[in-house]
Formats: C-alpha cells, structure tokens, sequence
C-alpha cells in the first residue's frame, strides 16, 4: 500500500480534486466510512454458484450509534456493545476485548474515478488484491459513507452486492441505548485454541472468545474481509446444514449456506464440529478451509470412546 | 469425497448421521472400489452371523466355569472405568445456534473496519 501511495495520491488530484480524501490510502477510506453519520436503506445480495440470497436493510448511524434493521431483526450499536430486542427485552452483547486493526498489505487502492449516485457526487474506488480487482466502492464525496460495495470472486464475478438505495447525510435522528437489559453478556478473549492456527492464507487470529458449551469463537481478520471459525465438541453442527450445498476443498467434503451478508460453512473432524462464518470471498474461503482442521470420520475405536465418554 | 473405509461399518450398524448416511451412499453410487468393500464387509458379517454354534470340548468346560482370580480382576477394573466414564463423561455440547453465533460474529466485526461494517452491518443467519 504503501509503494502506491504517492502515484494514487497523484492520481486523485488529478481526477479528483475536490474529493475529501483523495489523498488517503485505503485504511484511511475504511475508517471514515465507519465514523460517518447518515440514514440509508439498501440492498445487500450474495452468490456463490448455484446459491444466492438477498435482503433489504435499513441503517441509521449518529454520534456514534447504529441503529440496524435486517433479517435478524433490529439491533443497536455503541462502541463495542451490540444491543438486540426480542419482545419488550433487550439483551446485550458486548466485546469486552479486541486487537488493534491492521489492513493487509495484499490490498492496496487502484483506479479512482469521479461520479455520481443517488444524485450526489461520489467517487468510484477499486480495491486491488495484487494484480487482481478484489472490490468495488461508490463513496459519497461529502460524507465518505459507501453507497455501493462490490466483492468480487476469484474469477471476477460479483460475489456480494450492496448498494443504499435510499440515503440522507448526517440524519437529525438521535439514537439512544435502553435503560437496562434483560442479559448482558461479555466477550473475553485469550481463550486457548490449541487446533485452530494463528493465521490462514492471509487473517490472522486476532481474538478467540470462550462460548458457552464449552465452544470456542476464533476471530480472523486481514482487515478488509473477516471470520468467525466456532469450535466445540461432535454433535454441535446446527440443522440448517443438513440441507445445505456440498462443495470439495481437496476432495474433501463441507456444507455451506449462502445468506445476504455473511457465507456458512460446517464440517467435522474426528473429534470436534465446525462452523465458519464470514464475508470473505469463496476463493479464500477454499484457501482458509485448507489450512483449518480438516473433516474426517471416526474411526473404529474412536466411534466406541465417544460412545462411551461423549 | 476420499473413499469412506473408515465408516463403512458404521454404515452397516446403521449409526451415521443423516447427512453421513447421505454422502457415504451417494459416494457408494459412484465407486465400485468401495461398493466392493462394503459389499465384502457385508458378506463377512453374514457368514459370522451363519456360522453353527460349537459345542466346547468336554475338559474345557470346568475351567470356563472357574475363571482364574484375574479375569475377576480385570473385570472390576473393566467396570469401574466403565462406570467413571459414564459418570465423569462430558455432557454433549449444545448445538449451534446460527442466531448466536451470527449475534457473537457481528458483535466482534462492528468494532473494527472492514468491508461489512463500512457498508452496514446486516446480521442474521
């Protein structure tokens, strides 16, 4: 990223010059994005072959706060607590600790290019991953909120789209936080995670969280895609899975589900169950699943101590 | 998928899950090495099964209804590791709930950059 910056920065002033952050690099984009203020509702999509899903969403963001609605209902978003409604309770979930943030140096920013969304003056911005067009940005020049955000797969289709449909900058709305919650749970990490690796084709475990079940969340990040890989004892695979599409990684067998935001895969090895959860583009996915705990069968014996022990 | 020896006996006992079950029956539809293997497990199983009950021979007889004192010992050993197992066993982990591991998943990408949460964080499974 940083071998671009001082042609990009060029570049941009050439192109753009009235553009906000015409000089910044892409670390630079992605954290003003988060600290904008803004109302907007969309559209969010994901494919991966056969499989695909969508969704619309709503999100208003002030001073801080995120008011979210999707599929999972509403929830609220202060700092690092998480707030969910379900009836006339709130429950809380909140990471009490978490790395620093580090972008990868395998993305840098590549061509930018002045427009126009939603009627207002944006700034198309490509993500190069080396030599290769990983994603596509529409940011909005006044607030620097993405308008539109497109993931590209390993053979350059569009794996997941997003795009706000309906955007006002810096909302008048106040959000608040409930009073008091009916549970409020917290994230440590620092949990020991013997079997997962330190980093996978590029994310490193930042953070691993203790589950209940004796589970454990393993967090992986290269700063611009991110996962979850959840760990516990055989038989804890969700339902859902049972139906799900079969794909092979190496021969090898996983179960996945495709939803507007995030990809799901499940497998098993001889002794504990898996679940990966994230947005990262199916190509790293294969390459992450090459380098996790692989699926395999019990054997024999193995079938005769777990039935006797668990 | 690679060939399922391992689990080609379980496949006869009848103690895969629904989705083993699955993968390992269509694999058998593709591969007639272990469509052979299975097949040869099977027959093995039903001779065994076939074969006439042998009477002991007659001065055996005794001895096997007095087992030496340390076939009581290994015995007792046998059943109080047994009995530990089942009363120390872990308890069964729950299963997954994709809403909370969606919930602990979004709850962690939300504190940091990253191409979800710059465009909105939508949760759910």
């Amino acid at each position: 990223m940083i071998r671009y910056s001082i042609p990009l920065a060029l570049a941009g002033l050439i192109l753009l010059p009235t553009a906000t952050y015409a000089d910044e690099g892409l670390a630079d984009v992605l954290e003003s994005a988060m600290d904008a203020d803004f109302h907007g509702s969309g559209v969010v999509m994901c494919r991966w072959g056969q499989d695909s899903a969508a969704t619309t969403y709503e999100v208003t963001r002030s001073d801080g706060m995120s008011m979210v609605s999707g599929p999972a209902g509403d929830f609220i978003l202060s700092g690092s607590l998480i707030a969910t409604q379900s009836g006339a309770d709130w429950y809380a979930l909140e990471v009490g600790e978490w790395s620093a943030w580090n972008l990868s140096e395998r993305y840098s920013l590549g061509d930018r290019v002045a427009t126009t969304r939603l009627g207002r003056p944006a700034t198309e911005v490509i993500v190069m991953e080396g030599e290769r067009k990983r994603a596509r940005l529409v940011i909005d020049d006044e607030s620097t909120v993405p308008l539109l955000t497109e993931v590209f797969d390993g053979n350059g289709d569009v794996f997941r789209f997003a795009a706000l449909v309906e955007f006002i900058a810096a909302p008048v709305t106040e959000l608040e936080m409930p009073e008091g919650f009916m549970e409020h749970e917290m994230l440590m990490s620092d949990v020991p995670s013997p079997r997962l690796p330190g980093a996978a084709f590029g994310y490193s475990r930042t953070d691993t969280y203790a589950m209940g079940g004796n589970g454990t969340q393993a967090f992986y990040t290269d700063g611009l895609f991110s996962f979850s890989v959840f760990e516990a004892g055989l038989g804890t695979r969700p339902a859902e899975f049972d139906s799900a599409t079969r794909f092979e990684v190496d021969g090898v067998a996983y179960s996945r589900i495709v939803t507007p935001s995030n990809v799901w895969v499940a497998w098993s090895t001889p002794d504990r169950s898996y679940v990966l959860v994230g947005d990262l583009p199916p190509d790293h996915i294969e390459e992450v699943l090459r380098r996790l705990p692989k699926p395999g069968f019990r054997g024999v014996i193995m079938r005769l101590l777990f039935r006797l022990f668990g | 998928m690679t060939h399922p020896i391992d689990i080609l006996s379980a496949l006869l006992d009848d103690e895969l899950s629904p989705e083993e079950h699955s993968t390992v029956t269509s694999h058998l539809e593709g591969c007639a090495a272990c469509s052979a293997d299975l097949a040869g497990l099977a027959r093995v199983r039903s001779w065994v099964r076939a074969l006439p009950e042998q009477e002991p021979p007659v001065p055996l007889v005794p001895a096997l209804r007095r087992p030496p004192r340390w076939i009581w010992a290994a015995a007792s050993a046998a059943a109080a590791v047994l009995a530990i197992g089942l009363v120390v066993s872990p308890a069964r982990p729950e299963v997954f709930d994709l809403d909370t591991l969606a919930g602990q998943h979004t709850a962690r990408v939300v504190v940091a950059p990253g191409i979800s949460s710059i465009r909105g964080p939508v949760g759910g499974p």
